[in-house]
């Protein structure tokens, strides 16, 4: 008995670390974060008022702009979403048809903007997306095309949330491709064998046994870029700051604006526990949808 | 192994080659800028290398704002940082595939439950919690609250727990003590996982700009992926052959790491995941 106690102490003291951080940086501050979201308070002063539900209702009403954002956001992943997907997996079927030892010099290189900043990343295109001496409109005026009126990518309230998708795309492709052929490389060659005995056709076989043996990778990478598309921000803080027109202020922008520029604890607090029940939902939604067209083998 | 065709073979390849070209082509064109003197950048005119090689560039960037420092403050993150978490995931992984005790798997959930919240969503409270801790504008703010290590701990144990009993018995038997196994059997038995986990960390660190954007407001507290992103000022300017030169620099480490890595980190990265 006394070894056992001395057992668990042990282990508590390993784990302690772990789970202060866990509950001074993530379980208090979420908690926090729902009391703020029914308080007045402007950040500065001592005093908070508590003010019902009236911070969500405001942020329903016309003019927060709130509604704006989440469809914003919206847009946002309803592009970037498909497109990552697509793009990643169509490059991992790719890769599977090469000699391994090339896939691997591939993988290694796709996977570059991965553990590249969002920062960086972000300055390097808006240096490509400039007007006046951007990569892409050099392109266009050595072609010859739009030379009177070259798209002004960022400043333009209808290119700028497609540009930053963009930009998004072209860095999370590498990561779901690796996760697709990892999951590819994981399906059984005896299958695709046997399938070739009984004579059948390549878009057969990928429909009747790739897809169905690569749904649970699909819908992992499904759950990862949904909430990466609830997660852009540094983008818009570096390059937009949810400008123009509000075409880009995106639902963490917009958390971030009333917190650190307007000093609103309540709106900010709000519309964080309104985007995190978003989160919450479209996950459950998918779980609910996914799995039952998930085949485990 | 499917035989394809040498044909369709031939298209994979020339496509998969193009999009290669695609992800590579942004940083050919940073460094080649980087290197290029402000007249060249200044013209629509196209070109990739430079008609003059400008490597002062790289010298003229360290006198801008607080350049140094940033590259400072992120090596020092970035490495006490990684430390700690791989320290605190090494630890808590230990104890949750090794030991048994009371609360055990309601401890694990609450670990794997911190990756069920979105940071970005709680910068407001973490921001609060931060300032009442006084670590505001401190080295311990910018490290503590992202060393959690729940992904690290859930890799590590999954590790551990294939790691066969049998070689913990023997050393049980023969008297080896908590910090001896931990030590001299399992730091070993699970080095490469643990590889993959600072590697990850310490690209998280180093990357990261969110945190260091929420809770620094002196300049010379900032990290080099904040720092330059405040240098953007210098676009108006036009200088964006010292902004090219800046972000070469702010990207070259990780790449360095990547390539040393890459071969322990993808496999057991994927593992961990998918697998997982």
């Amino acid at each position: 008995m006394k070894n056992r106690l001395k057992n668990d102490n042990a282990a508590y003291a390993l784990l302690a670390p772990a789970i202060i951080i866990a509950v001074l940086f993530v379980y208090a501050p979420s908690l926090y974060v729902f009391f703020l979201s029914f308080m007045d308070w402007n950040l500065i002063g001592k005093n908070k008022e508590f003010v019902g539900l009236n911070c969500y209702i405001g942020l329903f009403s016309s003019g927060s702009g709130f509604g704006n954002s989440m469809i914003r956001t919206l847009e946002y992943g309803a592009v970037y979403l498909p497109l990552s997907m697509l793009i990643g997996l169509g490059v991992a079927l790719l890769l599977q048809r090469i000699h391994e030892k090339r896939a691997g010099f591939f993988q290694v290189l796709y996977f570059i903007p991965s553990i590249t900043s969002i920062a960086v990343i972000s300055i390097v295109w808006s240096y490509l997306y400039n007007p006046q001496v951007g990569f892409f409109n050099s392109c266009l005026l050595k072609l010859g095309i739009c030379a009177d009126k070259l798209p002004e990518y960022l400043n333009d309230p209808k290119l700028a949330l497609p540009s930053i998708g963009l930009m998004g795309i072209w860095q999370s492709s590498g990561f779901v491709m690796l996760l697709a052929y990892t999951g590819l490389q994981g399906i059984s060659k005896h299958y695709y064998e046997a399938a070739d005995i009984d004579g059948a056709s390549a878009f057969f076989q990928f429909r009747k046994i790739t897809l169905p043996m690569l749904s649970p990778t699909v819908f992992f990478i499904v759950f990862m870029l949904l909430i990466n598309s609830f997660q852009v921000f540094a983008p818009v803080a570096i390059l937009t700051k949810g400008r123009p027109l509000g075409s880009t202020d995106v639902v963490l922008y917009y958390i971030y604006r009333y917190a650190f520029q307007f000093f609103k604890s309540g709106p900010a607090s709000a519309a964080s526990c309104v985007v995190f029940a978003v989160i919450f939902l479209s996950v459950k939604l998918q779980m609910r949808f996914g799995e039952r067209s998930v085949f485990y083998q | 192994m499917k035989v394809h065709s040498v044909f369709s073979r031939r298209v994979s390849l020339i496509l998969l080659v193009l999009f290669g070209i695609i992800i590579v082509f942004p940083y050919v064109w940073m460094i080649a800028t980087s290197l290029k003197s402000p007249e060249e950048v200044f013209t629509p005119q196209m070109r990739l290398l430079p008609r003059h090689w400008r490597p002062s560039n790289y010298s003229d960037v360290f006198a801008v704002g607080s350049f140094p420092r940033y590259i400072l403050n992120s090596f020092i993150v970035t490495a006490a940082g990684t430390l700690l978490e791989c320290a605190i995931a090494f630890m808590g992984a230990y104890a949750l595939a090794r030991l048994n005790f009371i609360g055990k798997k309601a401890l694990f959930l609450l670990i794997i439950g911190t990756l069920m919240i979105p940071p970005h969503i709680l910068m407001l409270p973490s921001y609060i919690m931060i300032s009442r801790l006084r670590l505001l504008d401190t080295y311990l703010g910018l490290i503590l609250p992202r060393a959690g290590a729940a992904f690290g701990i859930f890799l590590l144990r999954q590790h551990m727990l294939t790691i066969p009993n049998d070689i913990a018995d023997a050393a049980e038997i023969d008297g080896t003590g908590l910090g001896d196994m931990m030590l001299k059997i399992y730091l070993p038995l699970s080095f490469p996982v643990l590889v993959t986990v600072g590697v990850f960390s310490m690209i998280g660190f180093w990357n990261d700009y969110y945190w260091p954007l929420i809770i620094t407001s002196k300049s010379e507290m900032r990290t080099l992926a904040l720092g330059i992103s405040h240098f953007k000022s210098l676009e108006g300017m036009g200088q964006w052959e010292l902004l090219m030169a800046a972000a070469t620099i702010a990207t070259l480490p990780m790449l360095i790491v990547f390539f040393l890595s890459r071969k322990t980190v993808i496999e057991n990265m994927t593992t961990g995941s998918v697998k997982g």
